[in-house]
């Protein structure tokens, strides 16, 4: 996902392999038992509280504790050498039974499961919030594509009645999924919150006030956008091993996007944890004062700059290959006060299939860069450049890279947009955007969520484009469908991991589709109430559930 | 001061003066020429005049700063540059970077932090810092303060030359024209100020001004200009309305149309001249707000656009850096507060000059 | 009075319609190109950006657009564009914080305004005259934005020296009574400052005015002590003007007009709304927030009209 303001834990190292297998392991000893009444949390603003519409980490954090799918990601700090791509069951008693190339799936749900209102989870409480995704256009309705009998959906969602893919059985408790072809990826996709239960009964549009009753160990009682929000314990939740049932009785939040404010919140202790960034000029001395009460955390994601091959300059490749050699990615990180690692990569670092460029295939070198402007016959052109105006950090790089740019030949006209619009903005295709800021989050760690998603031609689109390059070479869309669409046994095999590799190295230097420059970290910040020691992170974000005080 | 046992509460410079003007004194001198010499005699305002003065002139000479002194321009960005100061090599922004440890444990170097003053130890560069992308404050601030200026004097005198011809034809034509025009002033007179400058000025920059045959691209400064400009004119016009309506059935405008002086002339002649102190008053008092409002503006981002500086966009630049380094958003605010202090302060005295017991007031 | 009251309040359902209007005119005309391309939300699809085009009515005439959004507004049910809020509902979550703003800053302005002034007016030409004239002077000469920073700075613990002050933020009345005085003193400052400044200038000076006039004169003659005519008899006079000034701009605060303020300490009242969807080119929100703000400008405009006819006596309501 792309991510506007700079949120949300993650922690992720290195993950190896092992997608599919093993039982769950019961959540860290350190946090077990330590309930407490109530954790008042500052968190960022997002877009909806509707797991259905939700495409941002702020509701992500909330929704791993609230909203359960059938399966899920395991809910333990993903330590160095183990992976954060292990998956427990969840709503289902088990991991499905599947065909030899995995395209059919049988689930059984557990007995006894309720919603937070008290109705029992049905089989057909699935397949119906499914269809409801295609029925609000979510935008998570692209990765169910793969499913049978969906195609009827995709031509017009929000009339979608029936996906024959999806067979449902209420009284066996049972949920069959049938696939067209093969898919790497698809037990992550069911991780997702689009693939999150909610009663039938939900309706068909954004639900917020409150959002959707839940299955998991809380539900949210009460959401205001942009201002607050409550979570209560699901007084019909019954245990379900590896899930955590949660330390807090009560979860209150503001929201707020001021990070120097929500710092000082937790400074005062007037609220125990801070889910926005700390402001880069005040973390030097606030690591001096808190020191351990502040954590770090690398994440799965990429920033970079895309490249509209639609539009020239960016059609000739000297142009794009310009662009590589002309931003100093250590600068880039410097600009975000440090948080961050420099990277030439599109994967990030914590991806089995990363294998590191090196060495550096397009080190800082102005002269280099202008050299190749020459050669490009695009010299003296107006390059337009995007960015978010309401971010500090993405609008200071986006002011260094038109700075650069103009340095080696071209001339900038900088676009500064609200981050609200930014992404709906150079999503269309209308807007021939040239060049921009871009940013991804995995939304699952599996490398089609970053190469089908982002770089495969097929999925280009009129409006809300995430392909913002418009990468559409042949040998790289064939590559990418071939490489999506195994079976389970070779989703994770040596090879497959080696050929994403190459594909993402041939992508980025052979052909500099995008111009990526780091892999950002972020923080998290404790009151000195709380106990940084159970700190748990699930891959993504701190988990709530988790947390204990002293 | 006091004469024969009155207690007169006034001890404005302007007033004793013109307490002593009487008789001998004054007999010949034009009201202009008794205006000019109480201001001449009021040093404080002249003083701040001179003040007002010396800023605009050292913001005009900005390329000149830019030239010799810290050689770079405003918008030169310089984030991954170094400087040499005493031998060594010091990175304009701090170097910083996150490390990963044993056991998953991270490790992070704040980098980003702009170095602050250097106060000439690098010689003429960086004198007052830099800013979060590199950029030279100092060079910055007198940009900046070209723009603001600029953008503060133009849409004044833009306002006030509007205002006055919006207010002569409805104060002498009434009717009609009278009614339209005063329905205008109202209407932009009900918007909330600040709110209509920021509707206008973002609706601007996105994609500029095409209709018709002007043409303004979005990050022209003719934007603001333009927009402080509209936002202010009921605030001039209609206390200049107000007053023509009462000069226009002075006898001396009767005689002139009995005379058979033509419309145009009457309001050359006989009006314009009989508001224009008002109006000299106006001027000096729109000037320091419009400053004022396009420094809000821009702190918002509704007025001048990034890359180029003014006051106002480098306080909001300033925001982020705040506890780390606070000459960023100080420095522009000290300019600000002298500059609008000295026109308020001249102001005073000329319309103190002008009129001692005046009652033109900027109304609400 | 009844009369002109109707025809006063005719003619301001008047002005907020054509407020109104151009407020839409502002959004959608000057800008051009394809409005629904560039606003439609965040879930736009191609399907959509049509559905929006057709709900939108762009393919209408634009009197027909604005009076489409005006009913939704009018009936309640004007929903953002950007997070499906209800417009209405949100700008009244947003009036306990910009109230509690600007009534505690303006009960601050108004009272240390008139102090000021008089206590100017009375040792005129002294040294206390010379020193609050000066500070007014500085007062009104300080950009809102940068004074907020700089409190921020030096007194709410960003520049880490002293914490006296919570960094902004707003806590309720019924969470927190303290808590929320605490958190307010700042921003009350802030506001008030430039109105302090402005309103002690214009009272000393219309205090001095007053004094020489005749029937201040005449009460000397009869031989009142100095103190007793000013207060009796010049400071009604003196006010009128005042009440008219602080009428117009509490309005202007109320409606909105405090929006530096409540960004720069992050209070999220009407004016900060205003500001966000501004800047997100939202225009159901902006629509509702310009309005609610021209109403409380036209409301209390009639309502100072009405108080200065009362207070002074040669007035005659037209």
């Amino acid at each position: 996902m792309a991510a506007i303001v700079a949120a949300g834990l993650v922690l992720v190292v290195s993950a190896c392999g092992g997608g599919g297998g093993g039982s769950s392991t019961s959540s860290s000893t350190a946090s077990q038992g330590k309930t407490f009444a109530e954790l008042k949390v500052v968190w960022g603003t997002t877009d909806y509280m509707d797991p259905g519409l939700s495409y941002r980490l702020e509701s992500w954090q909330i929704f791993q504790d609230v909203y359960l799918g059938l399966v899920a990601k395991q809910y333990q700090t993903c330590g160095v050498g183990s992976g954060c791509t292990k998956i427990i069951p969840a709503l289902a008693e088990s991991l499905p039974k599947s065909n030899s190339d995995g395209t059919d799936l049988k689930f059984t749900l557990r007995k006894g499961l309720k919603f937070s209102n008290g109705e029992t989870v049905k089989a057909s409480d699935f397949k119906n919030s499914i269809i409801r995704d295609f029925k609000l256009n979510s935008p998570g309705i692209g990765f169910f594509s793969n499913i049978v009998g969906s195609d009827t959906c995709e031509g017009s969602p929000t009339k979608c009645s029936d996906i024959s893919g999806i067979i449902v059985d209420d009284k066996a408790g049972t949920v069959e999924i049938k696939l067209s072809q093969p898919q790497s990826d698809f037990l992550y996709i069911l991780t997702t919150f689009f693939a999150a239960v909610v009663p039938s009964s939900t309706p068909d549009k954004d639900t917020e006030s409150p959002p959707p009753p839940a299955a998991g160990p809380y539900y949210i009682s009460q959401y205001k956008p942009s201002r607050s929000f409550t979570v209560l314990r699901n007084p019909h939740y019954q245990p379900i091993p590896g899930i955590p049932t949660g330390n807090p009785d009560k979860i209150t939040a503001i929201m707020t996007n001021d990070l120097a404010q929500s710092a000082q919140y937790v400074q005062s202790g007037q609220y125990d944890y801070d889910e926005n960034t700390l402001p880069t000029d005040r973390l030097k001395s606030l690591q001096q004062k808190y020191g351990d009460h502040i954590k770090l955390w690398r994440t799965p994601s990429t920033y970079y700059w895309f490249m509209n091959q639609r539009t020239p300059p960016f059609d000739n490749l000297k142009a794009r290959q310009a662009v590589n050699y002309a931003i100093n990615r250590q600068t880039l990180v410097d600009l975000r006060g440090g948080l961050g690692v420099p990277t030439e990569n599109f994967l990030p670092p914590t991806y089995p299939q990363y294998k590191k460029i090196s060495p550096p295939a397009y080190p800082y070198d102005l002269q280099k860069a202008k050299q190749l402007v020459q050669q490009s016959g695009t010299k003296g052109m107006t390059v337009g450049v995007y960015t978010i105006s309401d971010d500090d950090i993405d609008k200071k790089q986006g002011e260094y890279l038109a700075g650069q740019l103009d340095k080696i030949g071209w001339k900038t006209k900088l676009h500064e947009l609200a981050g609200a619009n930014y992404f709906v903005i150079i999503g269309n295709q209308a807007t021939k955007a040239q060049i921009g800021f871009n940013d991804w989050y995995e939304d699952y760690p599996y490398p089609t969520d970053w190469f089908d998603v982002l770089e495969n031609g097929k999925n280009i689109h009129q409006q809300h484009n995430n392909n913002n390059s418009n990468v559409n070479f042949k040998w790289s869309n064939d590559e990418i469908d071939r490489l999506g669409h195994l079976p389970s046994s070779q989703a994770f095999a040596q090879k497959t991991t080696n050929d994403w590799a190459a594909l993402d190295k041939k992508l980025m230097v052979q052909y500099a589709t995008e111009a990526p420059f780091l892999n950002a970290v972020i923080t998290s910040f404790f009151s000195s109430k709380m106990d940084p020691t159970c700190d748990v992170f699930t891959d993504l974000f701190d988990d709530m559930a988790q947390t204990c005080q002293k | 001061m006091a004469t024969t046992g009155q207690e007169e509460f006034t001890l404005d410079t302007a007033a004793e003066l013109a307490a002593e003007e009487g008789g001998s004194k004054i007999q010949g001198k034009s009201p202009w020429a008794l205006a000019g010499r109480r201001l001449r005699r009021n040093y404080l305002a002249l003083g701040f005049l001179a003040v007002f003065i010396l800023v605009l002139l050292v913001c005009l000479l900005a390329p000149l700063y830019g030239k010799h002194v810290s050689h770079v321009g405003p918008d030169t960005p310089n984030a991954g540059g170094s400087i040499h100061e005493n031998g060594r090599t010091i990175p304009v922004l701090s170097r910083g970077g996150s490390t990963f440890g044993q056991g998953g444990s991270v490790n992070v170097t704040v980098g980003g932090i702009p170095i602050g003053p250097q106060w000439g130890a690098s010689g003429g560069e960086y004198f007052f810092g830099a800013d979060g992308l590199g950029r030279d404050v100092g060079t910055r601030l007198l940009y900046g303060g070209r723009n603001s200026l600029m953008v503060g004097l133009v849409s004044s005198a833009i306002t006030t030359i509007l205002s006055i011809v919006l207010a002569l034809l409805a104060a002498y034509f009434g009717g009609a024209p009278d009614w339209i025009i005063s329905r205008f002033f109202d209407l932009i007179w009900a918007f909330p100020v600040i709110l209509l400058g920021i509707a206008l000025g973002t609706a601007l920059s996105i994609n500029g001004f095409h209709h018709g045959p002007i043409n303004i691209a979005a990050g022209s400064l003719w934007i603001p200009i333009g927009v402080i400009a509209f936002v202010f004119i009921p605030y001039i016009g209609r206390p200049l309305r107000g007053q023509i309506l009462a000069l226009r059935n002075r006898e001396f405008v009767e005689a002139s149309t009995a005379q058979g002086a033509s419309s145009l002339r009457i309001m050359f002649t006989e009006l314009l001249p009989n508001i224009a102190s008002s109006v000299i008053v106006l001027f000096t008092l729109i000037v320091a707000n419009a400053i004022l409002t396009e420094v809000g503006l821009s702190f918002l981002g509704a007025g001048v656009q990034p890359p180029h500086p003014s006051w106002g966009t480098m306080i909001a630049d300033g925001q982020d850096v705040l506890a780390s380094d606070p000459w960023l958003s100080l420095l522009p605010g000290i300019m600000i507060t002298i500059t609008v202090l000295s026109l308020n302060v001249f102001g005073d005295g000329l319309r103190d000059a002008l009129d001692p017991r005046a009652k033109v007031r900027i109304e609400h | 009075m009844v009369a002109f009251l109707i025809r006063r309040t005719f003619g301001m359902i008047i002005v907020l319609l054509a407020v109104s209007f151009v407020t839409y005119l502002i959004f959608f005309k000057i800008p051009g190109g394809d409005v629904a391309g560039r606003i439609a939300g965040k879930q736009a699809t191609p399907q959509n950006i049509a559905d929006i085009r057709l709900k939108l009515g762009l393919d209408k005439n634009v009197f027909v657009q604005w009076w489409d959004m005006m009913k939704q507004l009018l009936s309640g049910n004007l929903i953002s564009y950007y997070d499906g809020t209800n417009v209405v509902q949100q700008i009244k979550e947003g009036m306990p914080e910009t109230f509690s703003l600007c009534v505690g800053a303006g009960i601050i302005w108004l009272g240390f305004g008139v102090l000021v002034g008089t206590i100017s007016a009375v040792t005129a030409g002294g040294t206390s005259d010379r020193a609050i004239t000066a500070l007014a002077l500085i007062g009104i000469s300080l950009p809102v934005a940068w004074l907020g920073l700089l409190l921020r700075y030096f007194f709410a613990g960003e520049g880490g020296a002293v914490s006296w002050f919570p960094d902004g933020g707003y806590v309720p009345l019924t969470t927190n009574p303290w808590q929320w005085f605490y958190h307010l003193l700042l921003p009350w400052f802030t506001l008030a400052i430039l109105f302090i400044g402005f309103y002690g200038r214009v009272l000393r000076s219309n205090i001095l005015d007053t004094i020489n006039e005749d029937f201040v004169r005449t009460a000397k003659a009869k031989g009142l002590s100095s103190r007793r005519i000013l207060v009796k008899h010049t400071l009604r006079a003196s006010l009128i003007p005042i009440v008219t000034l602080f009428g117009l701009d509490f309005a202007a605060v109320l409606g909105g007009g405090a929006i530096i303020t409540e960004t720069v300490y992050s209070i999220h009242g009407v004016g900060y709304y205003a500001a966000q969807s501004i800047h997100q080119q939202d225009l159901p929100p902006l629509m509702g927030v310009t309005l609610y703000g021209a109403a409380f400008i036209v409301v209390f405009s009639t309502l100072v009209d009405v108080a200065y006819a009362y207070l002074d006596p040669r007035i005659r309501l037209t």
